[in-house]
C-alpha cells in the first residue's frame, strides 16, 4: 500500500490576503483553510521594507517529504487530511509547522515531521523574498493496487461512476477528498479523490447510489445518483468552506433534452451587477433575450412578444414574474436553485408559446440539520427567509417573506405632487415549503407561494395626451399557488414526477370610468413518467393540464394593438363592456424519447397534443432535437440542432365575442436552429447558434362595418438571428460572459401584408459582464450593455380631438424609426464579513454610472409638431444590507 | 442626514420615473400656452342626440398670432362621416372619398344673414337655441346666441342627424356584442389661416388635406385638423356641463372680454423672482354638473358618474396645473380643481380660458380677460 497526498496552492487567494497584511475584522481569524491551500500570512514585523504596493507571489513547493502512513491507520484503514500551519522564511525554509486541526491516529505528528523537511521558492512581494505563513493540507489516502497486482487483476471494468470535486471558493482540484458511496442495496465503498481532484467507481450494480463527499475544514456535499448500465454518470462537486454562507452546491448535469439550455447559477445572479441581485432579471443579460425598455421586467426571447414566453416556477406556470411590472421578482433569489432558459426548440414537454421558457427552480431546504436564515434590507423592500428541520423526522422548512415599504416615503412624496393617496403603492410576497423524502428513491414538497401588489390614487392633474387617465387609479394583481411536488424514482428504469397547483390569479384595475378585472381558480398539473426499456433509450410521457374557472369584467375601449394608427385618445371613446362566467380548459400530452446511439449523441424526438376549448382547436406540434459530440473529452466539442412545430392558443381576449372573434386558431410557429459548443478551457466555453422562425397563422384584425374588428389569423412573420456565448464559469474568484445576438424579427399584416420590422426587434445585443472577487470580503462587478435603438412609430401630424381636449397622432409607417442606440455601464460592490454563525453582506449597485440619457422613444409635444428623443432612467444607485446564518 | 438626502433623492427619482406621461418634455410648448392658430374646443348643444334631432355645434378656436384688433381670415370647414370602420375617425376617409359624405351647414355669425350655400338638406339654420356654453350672466348674448366678442373665434354649424348612414342603413346599428345599439357621427373640421386643399400627403400616412397660403405650406400653427364625435343612441341623453363663473383671485372675471381695458381686472407683471401666483378657478356647482351615467357600471358594481376634467388656455402667462379633475366617476366631485396663474413678464392683455369636458361628448368653456401690467 502507498499512502497518496496532495498539495494544491490557490495563489490568487494568497496574494490577495498577504497584500493586506492590516487586514482587521472577522475575515482576518485565519484558522480556518480558505480555498484549497488555506491563506498566507505575511508577518508584518518580517516585511524587509519592500514595496507595499507590489504584487505579493505566495510560496511554491520545490521539494516535498513523503510521510510514513501511520500503522495504526494503515491497520484501521482510515485515511486523514491534517491542515498544518506553516510559517516559511524568506530562504523558503519551514521555520515552524503545527497542526491546526488534529486528526490522530498518528497522521499530525507523520504530517509535521515530513512538513519540517519541506523546501519551498520564498514568497515574494514585488521580486523581494518574504517570510510567510500559510495553511497547508496534508492528505493521507491508502494507496490503490500497485501498477504489478494491476497486471494481474482482471480487466478494469467501466466507470460507473465518476467526478471531480472542487474548493468552492477557489475552483481548485480538491485532492484527498473521501468520496463514500451507499447503495439502495446496502452496497458501500469510499475512494479519495486524486491530486487533480478526480475520483470513480467502477463495476457498481445499476441502481440508486448516495454519493458523500467529506473534506476536512469543509462542508460536506452529498448528492443522489443514479447507476445506469453502460452509461457513465460525470459529476461535479463544489464543496464549501466550513462557516461560509449558504451557497448552492451545483451538480454535474446530464445533456438537456433541449437544443440549448442556459443555466444561471445562484452565485451568478445574485452578484450580476444592474440586477440589485433580481433572479429573473440577471435572464436578460443572455444571448438572444432583448433589453426591455427602462425598468420593465419583460422577457424579450428571440425577437417574440413578452406574452409569446412563460414561466414556470417549480414547475408551475404563473401569470406574473414582477412586481409592478419590474422592481422586483416575485420570488427571492436566496429561494432559488438555479434559473433553466429555453430560448427555443425546447422539449415537448413545455408548450402554449411561441417564444421561450423559463424554468425557475426552488433549492431543497438545508438539510444538515441546523437552522439558517437571513434578513435583508434595501431602500424598496426588506426580505427574510428562514430554513431548517421542523422536528418532524425527515421534513425539513423553507420559508420566506418580502414587503415593499416604498409606500413609506412614496405616500408623501405623491401627496406633495397633488395626487389623493387612498392606498401607496406596496408589494409583498410569500413562500413556505416543507420537504421530505419518505424513501431513498422519493421526495415530496408541498408550498405554497404568491404575490400582492397594490395601490390607489386619485390623480387631480389627469394625463395630457389622454384626460381619460386621471381620477380614481386602483390597480390590485396577485397570485397564489399551492402545490404538492412529487417524484418517485420507481426503479433503475422508471421514473415518476408530478406537480399538482391549485390557485388564483387576480387582476383588478380601474381609472377612471374604465376598468379590468379577471379572477380565476386555476388547478394545474404537470406529470412525467419516464421508463428506459433498454440501455441508451428513454422514453418520457407526459400530461400538462389547466383547468381555470374565471370570472372576468371589463370595461374598456377597443385598445390599438402595436403598430396600429392612433385611434385618438380613449377620453373621447365609448367603452366596450365584457362580463363572463367561464372555465378555461387547456389539456395536453407528450411523449418524447431520448435516444443514445452513442456516448457522444443523443436525439430527442417528441410529439406534444393540445387542445384549448376556449378556442376549441387541437394542436400536434411535432419537434426533435439533437447533440453530437464531435469532441467527447475535454476539450468537448458539440453539434445541437432542432426543428419543431409550436403553437399558442389566442389570447382570452381575441376569442371572446366583445373584444375578439371566436374561432380563432392557435399561433404557429417553427423553430430552426443549429449550433455548436466549444470547451476552449476547464472554465470557459464558446456556444455558437443560428436560428430562425418562421411564424404564421398569427392574430391579426381588420376593421369592420359595425364599429369593431374581425379577427383572423392572417399574420406571418419570421425572426432570424444567431447567438454567441463566450463564457467563463463561476469559480472562486470570477464569473463572467460576453453575449451577443444578431437578430431581425418582422412581421406582415393585413390587409397589405407589408413587412415590417416587429416592435420588439433589436438588430444587436451585447452584453459583457463579469464580477470578481477581490479578497478580503470585497467583490467587484461590471456590466456593460450596447443595444440597438428601440423601434418607433412616428407620428407625422397632429389633429385635435376636440372631445377630449387634446390631440390624436397621425401615425407614420409602424415601427420606421429606431432611436438611437442604448449603451450603459452598471457597476456592483459587494462586502461581507464573517463572525462567528453569521455573516454580514452589504452590497452598492449602481446603474447606469456614467449617467446617459438612453432613448427609449421619441416623445411629442401637444400637437405632434415637435418631437425629441425621451430619456430615461439617470443614475440609479442602490444600497442593500443583509445578514445570514 | 446624508442618507435621508440620499433617500430623497431617490425617492424623487422614482416619482420622476413614475409620474412622466412622456408628454411636455423639455422645451416644448405647453398645451395651455396659444401661440398659433388653435381650436379649444367644439360644443354640441344635444351631445347624445336621436336621429332626426337638430343638432347646433359651436367652435372655439383662437388664432395667437393675429394682432390684437386685427384679426387674420381663418378659413373654417366642416364634414360629416357615419358610421366608419371601427368607429375610427381615420377611416372616414373611405367615405368621403367615395362621396358618401356630408358637410355642414355653416351658420353666420350675424343674426340676421341668411344661411350659407353648400349645406346638406340635413343642416338647418335655426340657430336661435344654441347656447354659449356660459351661464353668462349680465352679459347676454346679442347676435344669434354668440357674445359680440366671441364673433371673431366662433364659427357655428348646424345639422339634423340623418335617419339613415350612406348605405341607406339605419343610423343606430344593430347591437354589437358588449354596447348599446348606436350610430356614430363624425365631425370633420379644419381651421385654416389660408387656403384648405385636397392632394397627397407630403408625407407617408399623412393628411389628404393641406393649408396653403402664398408662401406655401402652413404648419400647424395655422392649420389645425380636428374631429368630434356624435354618438346617436336613441335611448340616452347628456347635457352639457354649465359654467357659473370664472374667478381670478375670487373676482369674476366674467364679461370681461366685452369690455375696455380700464374695465376689467389689472395684474401686475411677473419680473425677476417676484412672481406672484393668482387662484384661477372655475365656479362649477356640483349639482348642475354631476350627472350618473346610466349605461356605466363600475368595477365594484355601482353606477358610475360622469367623469369631468377642465383645461384652462392662455395667451401669455402660465398655469401651475393647466388640466385639472372635476368629478371623477367612482370618487365624485373634486373641490380641489384650481390652478394658479403666473402673469407674463412682457405686459399686455392676456385671454384666459376655462374648457370644461365630460366623458360623454359634453362641452362648455369660458373665457376671460385680464390686462398685465
Amino acid at each position: 500500500m502507498l499512502f497518496g497526498l496532495w498539495a494544491t496552492l490557490a495563489p490568487a487567494v494568497a496574494a490577495a490576503q498577504a497584500s493586506d497584511p492590516a487586514q482587521p475584522g472577522p475575515s482576518d481569524q485565519g484558522a480556518v483553510p480558505s480555498g484549497a491551500a488555506g491563506a498566507v500570512r505575511v508577518p508584518a514585523q518580517a516585511a524587509p521594507a519592500p514595496d507595499p504596493n507590489a504584487t505579493v507571489t505566495p510560496p511554491k513547493i520545490l521539494h516535498f517529504e513523503q510521510a510514513p502512513y501511520p500503522l495504526e491507520a494503515e491497520r484501521l484503514g482510515l485515511e486523514a487530511n491534517v491542515i498544518l500551519r506553516l510559517d516559511i522564511d524568506k530562504d523558503g525554509k519551514v521555520t515552524a509547522a503545527a497542526v491546526s486541526e488534529p486528526v490522530g491516529h498518528g497522521f499530525d505528528e507523520a504530517a509535521v515531521a515530513a512538513a519540517k523537511k519541506f523546501l519551498f521558492e520564498p514568497a515574494h512581494r514585488g521580486t523581494t523574498p518574504i517570510p510567510a505563513r500559510i495553511l497547508y493540507r496534508y492528505g493521507f489516502t491508502l494507496r490503490p493496487a500497485t501498477a504489478e497486482e494491476a497486471k494481474q487483476a482482471p480487466p478494469v471494468p467501466t466507470d460507473s461512476l465518476r467526478g471531480t470535486v472542487l474548493a468552492a471558493d477557489a475552483e481548485a482540484p480538491l485532492a484527498g477528498a473521501t468520496v463514500e458511496i451507499a447503495g439502495e442495496h446496502g452496497e458501500k465503498a469510499t475512494v479519495s479523490t486524486g491530486a487533480d481532484g478526480t475520483w470513480h467507481f467502477t463495476g457498481l450494480a445499476p441502481g440508486r447510489y448516495k454519493v458523500t463527499i467529506t473534506a476536512s475544514g469543509f462542508e460536506p456535499a452529498h448528492s443522489d445518483e443514479e447507476v445506469v448500465e453502460k452509461t457513465v454518470a460525470e459529476l461535479v462537486h463544489r464543496l464549501k468552506i466550513q462557516g461560509g454562507a449558504i451557497e448552492v452546491t451545483v451538480q454535474g448535469e446530464r445533456p438537456p433534452r433541449e437544443v440549448t439550455r442556459r443555466t444561471i447559477e445562484q452565485r451568478e445572479i445574485m452578484r450580476i451587477p444592474g440586477t440589485n441581485g433580481d433572479a429573473l432579471r440577471s435572464l436578460q443579460n443572455l444571448p438572444g433575450v432583448g433589453r426591455p425598455p427602462g425598468l420593465a421586467g419583460l422577457l424579450i426571447v428571440r425577437g417574440s412578444a413578452p406574452q409569446d414566453t412563460q414561466t414556470f416556477i417549480d414547475g408551475i406556470f404563473v401569470p406574473l414574474i414582477y412586481h409592478f411590472g419590474g422592481l422586483s421578482s416575485v420570488i427571492p433569489t436566496e429561494m432559488l436553485e438555479k434559473i433553466d432558459f429555453y430560448p427555443g426548440n425546447f422539449s415537448a414537454q413545455y408548450g402554449r408559446v411561441m417564444g421561450g421558457i423559463v424554468d425557475v427552480g426552488i433549492r431543497s431546504p438545508n438539510k444538515d440539520g441546523k437552522f439558517h436564515g437571513l434578513a435583508q434590507f434595501d431602500l424598496i423592500d426588506g426580505r427574510v427567509l428562514a430554513e431548517g428541520p421542523t422536528g418532524i423526522p425527515g421534513v425539513s422548512f423553507l420559508v420566506g417573506g418580502r414587503r415593499s415599504w416604498v409606500d413609506v416615503w412614496l405616500k408623501p412624496v405623491l401627496k406633495e405632487t397633488g395626487a389623493g393617496v387612498t392606498a401607496a403603492p406596496v408589494y409583498y410576497d410569500y413562500q413556505v415549503f416543507l420537504e421530505t423524502h419518505p424513501t431513498r428513491r422519493s421526495s415530496l414538497r408541498a408550498g405554497l407561494f404568491g404575490s400582492d401588489d397594490s395601490l390607489e390614487l386619485l390623480i387631480r392633474d389627469p394625463a395630457e395626451q389622454d384626460p381619460a387617465f386621471g381620477g380614481n387609479l386602483a390597480l390590485r394583481t396577485g397570485f397564489y399557488r399551492i402545490e404538492t411536488r412529487y417524484q418517485n424514482d420507481i426503479s433503475d428504469a422508471l421514473k415518476f414526477s408530478t406537480v399538482l397547483s391549485y390557485g388564483q390569479d387576480r387582476v383588478d384595475f380601474g381609472i377612471g370610468t374604465f376598468f379590468f378585472k379577471i379572477r380565476s381558480n386555476g388547478l394545474l398539473d404537470r406529470s412525467e413518467l419516464s421508463y428506459r426499456p433498454w440501455a441508451g433509450v428513454t422514453f418520457h410521457g407526459g400530461i400538462d393540464l389547466l383547468f381555470a374557472p374565471y370570472d372576468v369584467a371589463v370595461r374598456f375601449p377597443q385598445p390599438p394593438l402595436p403598430g396600429e394608427p392612433d385611434p385618438g385618445p380613449f377620453a373621447s371613446r365609448p367603452p366596450l363592456t365584457f362580463t363572463d362566467k367561464n372555465n378555461a380548459w387547456r389539456p395536453a400530452a407528450y411523449i418524447e424519447a431520448e435516444v443514445s446511439p452513442g456516448d457522444r449523441a443523443k436525439i430527442i424526438p417528441g410529439v406534444r397534443f393540445d387542445y384549448a376549448r376556449d378556442s376549441e382547436h387541437f394542436d400536434v406540434s411535432p419537434r426533435i432535437a439533437g447533440r453530437y459530440d464531435v469532441v467527447h473529452d475535454f476539450p468537448r466539442t458539440t453539434i445541437k440542432g432542432g426543428v419543431g412545430l409550436f403553437y399558442q392558443p389566442p389570447q382570452y381576449q381575441e376569442t371572446s365575442l366583445v373584444f375578439g372573434t371566436p374561432g380563432l386558431v392557435s399561433n404557429r410557429a417553427v423553430h430552426y436552429s443549429v449550433g455548436v459548443e466549444q470547451e476552449i478551457t476547464r472554465p470557459i466555453e464558446v456556444s455558437v447558434e443560428g436560428f430562425y422562425k418562421h411564424l404564421d397563422h398569427l392574430v391579426a384584425r381588420l376593421p369592420n362595418n359595425f364599429g369593431g374588428y374581425d379577427y383572423s389569423n392572417l399574420g406571418t412573420g419570421y425572426v432570424a438571428g444567431a447567438e454567441v456565448l463566450l463564457k467563463y464559469k463561476p469559480d472562486a474568484r470570477f464569473f463572467g460572459w460576453i453575449a451577443y445576438t444578431l437578430s431581425r424579427s418582422t412581421r406582415a399584416e393585413p390587409p397589405d401584408y407589408t413587412t415590417h420590422l416587429f416592435q420588439y426587434d433589436q438588430t444587436h445585443i451585447l452584453t459583457l459582464l463579469g464580477s470578481y472577487r477581490l479578497g478580503g470580503g470585497w467583490e467587484f462587478g461590471a456590466r456593460f450593455r450596447l443595444v440597438s435603438g428601440a423601434l418607433d412609430t412616428p407620428s407625422v401630424a397632429g389633429v385635435f380631438s376636440a372631445d377630449a381636449g387634446t390631440y390624436a397622432s397621425v401615425s407614420g409607417a409602424p415601427f420606421s424609426t429606431r432611436v438611437p442606440m442604448f449603451h450603459q455601464l452598471d457597476l456592483r460592490v459587494d462586502k461581507q464579513w464573517r463572525y462567528t454563525g453569521w455573516t454580514l453582506r452589504t452590497y452598492l449597485d449602481v446603474q447606469n454610472v456614467y449617467n446617459r440619457s438612453n432613448p427609449e422613444g421619441i416623445t411629442y409635444n401637444y400637437n405632434y409638431s415637435q418631437s425629441q428623443v425621451q430619456g430615461f432612467l439617470p443614475i440609479i444607485p442602490s444600497l442593500g444590507i443583509r445578514g445570514e446564518f | 442626514m446624508r442618507s435621508l438626502q440620499f433617500i430623497r433623492t431617490i425617492a424623487a427619482l422614482s416619482v420622476v420615473a413614475l409620474t412622466s406621461n412622456g408628454c411636455g418634455g423639455a422645451g416644448f410648448d405647453p398645451q395651455d400656452k396659444i401661440k398659433g392658430l388653435r381650436v379649444l374646443a367644439l360644443q354640441k348643444d344635444n351631445p347624445y342626440p336621436n336621429p332626426g334631432d337638430q343638432v347646433n355645434i359651436k367652435l372655439l378656436y383662437w388664432d395667437g398670432k393675429a394682432q390684437e384688433g386685427s384679426p387674420r381670415k381663418i378659413n373654417v370647414q366642416a364634414l360629416g362621416c357615419i358610421n366608419p370602420k371601427a368607429d375610427l375617425y381615420f377611416n372616414c376617409a373611405e367615405q368621403l372619398l367615395a362621396g358618401r359624405g356630408f358637410a355642414f351647414t355653416p351658420v353666420s355669425n350675424d343674426v340676421d344673414a341668411p344661411p350659407e350655400e353648400g349645406g346638406t338638406e340635413a343642416g338647418t339654420t335655426d340657430a336661435s337655441d344654441l347656447g354659449d356654453g356660459s351661464d353668462s350672466g349680465d352679459l347676454a348674448p346679442s347676435e344669434g346666441g354668440l357674445l359680440p366678442y366671441e364673433a371673431d373665434h366662433t364659427r357655428r354649424f348646424t345639422f339634423k342627424v340623418p335617419e339613415v348612414d350612406a348605405a341607406q342603413q339605419p343610423i343606430i346599428r344593430p347591437k354589437a356584442p358588449g354596447t348599446p345599439p348606436y350610430g356614430l357621427v363624425y365631425i370633420l373640421f379644419a381651421v385654416c389661416a389660408g387656403e384648405l386643399k385636397l392632394g397627397v400627403p407630403a408625407v407617408p400616412n399623412g393628411l389628404p388635406l393641406s393649408c396653403t397660403d402664398a408662401s406655401g405650406v402652413l404648419g400647424p400653427d395655422d392649420f389645425v385638423p380636428g374631429y368630434s364625435a356624435l354618438y346617436v343612441y336613441g335611448d340616452r341623453h347628456n347635457k352639457n356641463p354649465v359654467i357659473g363663473d370664472f374667478l381670478l383671485d375670487q373676482a369674476s372675471l366674467r364679461g370681461s372680454p366685452g369690455r375696455s381695458d380700464s374695465d376689467i381686472r389689472h395684474i401686475p407683471r411677473c419680473v425677476g423672482g417676484s412672481c406672484a401666483k393668482h387662484d384661477l378657478k372655475l365656479a362649477l356647482d356640483q349639482k348642475a354638473n354631476q350627472e350618473e351615467d346610466p349605461g356605466s357600471i363600475g368595477r365594484d358594481g355601482q353606477v358610475l358618474q360622469e367623469q369631468m376634467w377642465l383645461s384652462f388656455y392662455t395667451t401669455a402667462g402660465s398655469f401651475d396645473h393647466p388640466l385639472r379633475l372635476v368629478n371623477d366617476a367612482s370618487q365624485g366631485w373634486n373641490e380641489d380643481d384650481g390652478s394658479k396663474f403666473t402673469a407674463p413678464a412682457e405686459p399686455g392683455p392676456v385671454h384666459l380660458w376655462g374648457v370644461v369636458h365630460d366623458n360623454r361628448g359634453g362641452v362648455a368653456w369660458v373665457e376671460g380677460k385680464i390686462i398685465v401690467d
